[in-house]
This record gives structure tokens, sequence and C-alpha cells, in this order.
């Protein structure tokens, strides 16, 4: 009976660790599938207009595309709350999310750092793509893992293997060999755009920092509810805060709402918040399964993903290094997937049962 | 304290004060006492609960049996509080707002 209670329980762990991992895949492959409108919205009207209205005011196209990121990263915000009330709707956590607003002190703190660094790493992502290009703007966020599996590590205290290390090291590895690629293209057309690469390293730290604050507010919450939370805690930064500064200053930031209801734009949109809505709660889903640093790595196969729609959709060459850096991206994965599912059926020390 | 406050928060209080249970145990006191956790489906998000409380650290696996009366035999698992759960627990309560009761 024993025997036949320990294999059935280590089935019962394989199936929950695999189904951490396959939302970390699933993650990936919309993470990768946003970059499409994200970067196609750049060049849709009215945000065209919009931008050459603020160059025109400015005289810095720098300054454009910056406020036009804050915009369109606020937008991002606002269509992933919608995507992800029609979810809660349907899975019907209405009822708990009402609990949980209820009781919002508990993990306030928590939503609004992880709202904070999401937003500064949706941001820079937008900037990376708005600067240089979509493919650069998701190779130079694989760092994020890196900064997450330290800090889940050193702060919330999960347990990370060595094997679980190595493959974030060999994930990270791929990441800088695409990131060369990226670089040498950009300093051979004599072109740096510093804001471009800073952008990247914003969205490395603050998708690696968000993780980590996102798992202690799931700790409390479930993993739908906190994830809505953390989204209507960024929308309220945007457009509470950050966007009604930029419209004092004299920036046109609601003159040209109304015009996005006009089909192709919509369609973007929709795809912007659906692609990124859905990326969230896979990925949300993930971390108590499998830790935020796993989930991350894991996640970070949306690189690739992103690499392969953008050669898809744009027809864009993304050239050798780049395709190497995925292969060894997909070996780090695939190296941390190998990982024994009993050595994660607690991601922290516990101390005694009572 | 925690009867209608979320659903992590009540299951950690009720080990608090029952001790060791078994996940069919607190999935039956979970559907008496939340409306939405009483369907199936509902007492699957309560056993997911159980499980991510569990990698969290706050409760742990104490005995597991198998359940005979099922085809394929379910896994039937009991759980206790741990020290870090505990401690969760008491800083819940200390963050949760007055019901005015």
């Amino acid at each position: 009976m024993v025997e036949k209670i320990n294999a059935r329980r280590k089935l019962d762990n394989k199936r929950r660790v695999l189904f951490g991992y396959a939302m970390a895949l699933f993650c990936a492959v919309l993470w990768g599938l946003w970059y499409i409108p994200g970067d196609m919205v750049w060049y849709l009207d009215p945000f065209v207009t919009m931008q050459a209205e603020i160059t025109a005011m400015t005289g810095s196209e720098t300054t454009s595309f910056m406020v036009f990121a804050v915009m369109i990263t606020g937008i991002n915000a606002l269509l992933i709350v919608l995507t992800l009330c029609i979810w809660n709707l349907f899975m019907g956590k209405f009822s708990e999310m009402k609990r949980t607003f209820k009781e919002v002190k508990a993990a306030d703190k928590w939503y609004f750092l992880a709202a904070a660094c999401g937003a500064t790493a949706v941001l820079g992502s937008f900037m990376a793509m708005g600067f240089i290009g979509a493919a650069f703007a998701a190779v130079t966020a694989l760092m994020y893992p890196v900064v997450g599996s330290i800090v889940s590590r050193t702060w919330l205290g999960q347990k990370i293997s060595r094997r679980a290390m190595m493959g974030i090291i060999v994930i990270v590895l791929g990441g800088i060999t695409a990131y060369v690629s990226g670089f040498i293209d950009e300093v051979s057309s004599g072109n740096i755009p510093v804001w471009g690469f800073i952008g990247g390293i914003m969205a490395a730290v603050g998708w690696g920092f968000e993780g980590c604050f996102a798992g202690k507010a799931l700790d409390v919450s479930e993993p739908d509810v906190g994830l809505h939370m953390r989204f209507i805690f960024e929308t309220l930064i945007w457009w509470v805060i950050v966007i009604p500064i930029l419209a004092i200053a004299g920036f046109p930031m609601f003159d040209y709402l109304g015009m996005i209801f006009e089909p192709t734009m919509l369609t973007v949109l929709i795809m912007l918040g659906l692609t990124f809505g859905f990326c969230y709660v896979a990925w949300y889903k993930s971390f108590p399964l499998i830790g935020v640093g796993r989930g991350q790595a894991v996640g970070s196969v949306y690189a690739i993903m992103a690499v392969v729609f953008i050669y898809m959709f744009t027809g864009a060459n993304p050239g050798w290094l780049l395709v190497l850096g995925a292969v060894i991206c997909v070996i780090g994965g695939g190296l941390m997937a190998s990982e024994g599912s009993e050595e994660i059926s607690s991601l922290r020390e516990t101390g005694a049962v009572e | 304290m925690m009867e209608g406050r979320p659903v992590k928060f009540r299951l950690l209080e009720i080990f608090a004060e029952k001790g060791h249970l078994w996940n069919y145990e607190i999935t039956d006191i979970m559907a008496n006492e939340y409306k939405d956790r009483k369907s199936k489906y509902g007492q699957q998000a309560t056993n997911w609960d159980l499980i991510e409380l569990a990698a969290s650290g706050f409760i742990k696996e104490t005995d597991a049996s198998i359940d005979e009366n099922k085809r394929n035999g379910n896994l039937l698992i009991e759980y206790g509080l741990t020290s870090i759960g505990r401690g969760e627990l008491e800083r819940l309560k200390n963050t949760i707002s007055p019901r005015g009761e």
C-alpha cells in the first residue's frame, strides 16, 4: 500500500510540476506574439500623427518616442484589466475578487511593487521596440530570470537547485549571444540608440523584480485574482498619476484616444490585450507551482518565439547569431524542465509542522 | 475571524484551529462556508489552493492515502500548518480590516 501511495504521490507531483512548466511555455508563446501588435502600434494612425505633433511641439523625436511609450504602456495596462475582467468572470472568480478587494491591505504593498516594476518593464520594452526594434526588445529582456532568481533566492527564500541554476545560466548565455547579434547590427549601421538599450535594461530588471513581488502577493491570493489586482494598480499608476501629469505639461495625451475605434487599430489593440493578458495569466499560474526562478527561465523562451513570429509576420531576417542564441535558450529550458519534480514539491524551507 | 475573507486566509486559520486535516475534509468545510466552493469545480479550486499553500511552504503534507472508492484511486493528502504558515497567519490577522462585530 505504501508503495502504491508513493507511486501515486510521485505521479501527482510530476503532473503538478509539468502543468507549471506547460503554463510557463504557454506564457512564452503569447509573450512572443505580443511583440507583433506591440511593434505595429508605433506605425499606425492616430498614433503616428500624435508622435508627429509631439515632435513638432518639442523639436525632439526622443521626447515624442518616450511620451508615446508611456501612452501605449498605459493603454496596454487598461486593455489587460478588461481582458482579465472577462477571464475572471468566465472562471467564476468574481466572489474571490470581491473578498480580496476588501482585504487589499494584506498584500497592497506587494501588488503595488509588482505593478510598479511591471510598469517599468513594459515601458522599457516599448522604448526598446520604438527606438531599436521588436526583436532587439525581446532579447534584451532575457536577463530578467537572473535578476528574478537571485532576488527570489535571497529574499523569498525559494530553493534553487544546481541543475536549475545551470539551466538559468545556459538561457542567459543564449540571450547574450542573441543580444550581441542585435548590438553588432546597430553599431555597424553607425547608430547607437541609447534609450533603446536603457529600455532593454529596464525590462530585465523590472520583470525580474516583478516576479518576486508577485510571488509574495500570490502567497496569500489566488493567482488570477492577484494578477488582476496587480494590473488594476498599474492602470491607476498610469491613468491617475503619470498620463494626467503629462497632459497638464501640455502633451496631447487624451486628444487622440477617441480615434482608436477604427477597425485596424482596434484589432491591433485587442491583440495586444489578449496576448499580454493571457501570457500573464499563464506566467502567474506557473509561479506557485514551479517557483519564480524556473517560471521566469522557461518563460524566457518568449524571445525565440518573438524572433520566429517577427520573421513570420514581417519577413525580417533574424541572422545566424540570433538563431544560435535561440537554440541555446531552448537547451537551457530543457535542462531546467528535466529536473526531478520531487525537488520542487515545496519551494522554501518551511520549518516544523505543528 | 477569517470567515468570508479570501480563501487562503481562511485555509490557514482552519489548519491553525483544527490541526492536521485531509484535503477532502477541507474542501467540505470550504464548500459549507463559501458559496463559490460548493460545486465540483469550486472544490477542485480549493484543492489547488492547498497545493499552492504547500508550494509556498505554509502547510506541509503529513500523511497520504488512496481513495479506494474512486475507480482511478485518487490520492488523498493530509496537511498540517508549518511554522512559517503560522507566522503568515499572525501577520494576516494584524492586517485585516475589522468587521464591526
